[in-house]
């Protein structure tokens, strides 16, 4: 996904992208990047929670705005439910 | 494609997603393209008149779509539009390599549709973009020239044909 965003962001639009892995993508180096800590296919973090979903995208599109180097990845972290995670 | 390769696969995604360490491993060892600097654009304007799109790596496409092929072992360098103003109802996942139970029972898990509509709503962003681009992650060998050379050019074209200020990626 990493390098889908790179050449989205050399074309000239901004991009921002969720990390699910630090080392892979501190590798590949897309422009920005927020990591919340969230494992592989929770993206957005879990199913049916719509709150932590609207604030792990309003955080993402933030990093827009903010002044980062090239390559930043930004890492918060969320409080989850009790819910199990189903793989 | 064999039903071993689709078990294997999906076990497969699931002790990744057990034990995350694994991924480190993975980034040591996998051929991972790798660059010393990043690209930077910067925001044309305020993300409150921002025209914002989403693209995805999770493996969705409408059900009417053609699925991605999962029968390579280098994976599928296409990609599958899809409308902005469909419910998500509309989509499916066509992708074994990561633990998908939760993204089947709600979609926004990897593409975030209704979150930004609810941005959109708000006025934290300007508009939506109108249509949202699908890949498959997992891409390897001849295919990964496809879809640097190809695949995900043509998107950012179609991403500049819409009007597209800001993107939202996606992996799973």
């Amino acid at each position: 996904m990493g390098l889908i965003q790179r050449i989205i962001e050399e074309a000239g639009i901004a991009t921002v992208s969720v990390s699910l892995n630090l080392a892979i993508t501190k590798k590949v180096k897309p422009p920005r990047s927020l990591y919340p800590g969230f494992g592989l296919g929770h993206p957005l973090g879990e199913a049916h929670n719509p709150g932590l979903q609207l604030q792990v995208l309003r955080d993402a599109l933030s990093l827009l705005e903010m002044d980062l180097e090239p390559g930043s990845v930004v890492v918060r972290s969320y409080p989850r439910s009790q819910q199990v995670v189903r793989a | 494609m064999t039903t071993f390769k689709k078990l294997k696969d999906q076990t497969l995604a699931k002790v990744y997603a057990k034990i995350p360490s694994l991924l480190d491993l993975y980034a040591q060892r996998a051929g991972l393209v790798v660059n010393d600097a990043a690209p930077l654009t910067p925001l044309p304007r305020p993300l409150r008149t921002c025209r914002v799109g989403l693209v995805t790596t999770a493996g969705l496409h409408l059900h009417q779509q053609e699925p991605f092929d999962m029968t390579d072992k280098n994976g599928d360098p296409s990609y599958r539009e899809i409308p902005a103003n469909i419910g998500i109802g509309e989509l499916t996942i066509t992708h074994h390599y990561f633990p998908k139970a939760d993204a089947l029972a709600d979609l926004n898990l990897v593409l975030p549709m209704e979150p930004l509509r609810r941005l959109a709503g708000e006025g934290t962003i300007g508009s939506i973009a109108p249509r949202f681009f699908s890949f498959m992650g997992h891409i390897l060998g001849e295919h990964l020239k496809t879809l640097i050379g190809t695949t995900a050019p043509n998107v950012a074209a179609a991403l500049e044909a819409d009007g597209v200020d800001a993107v939202f990626l996606t992996p799973a």
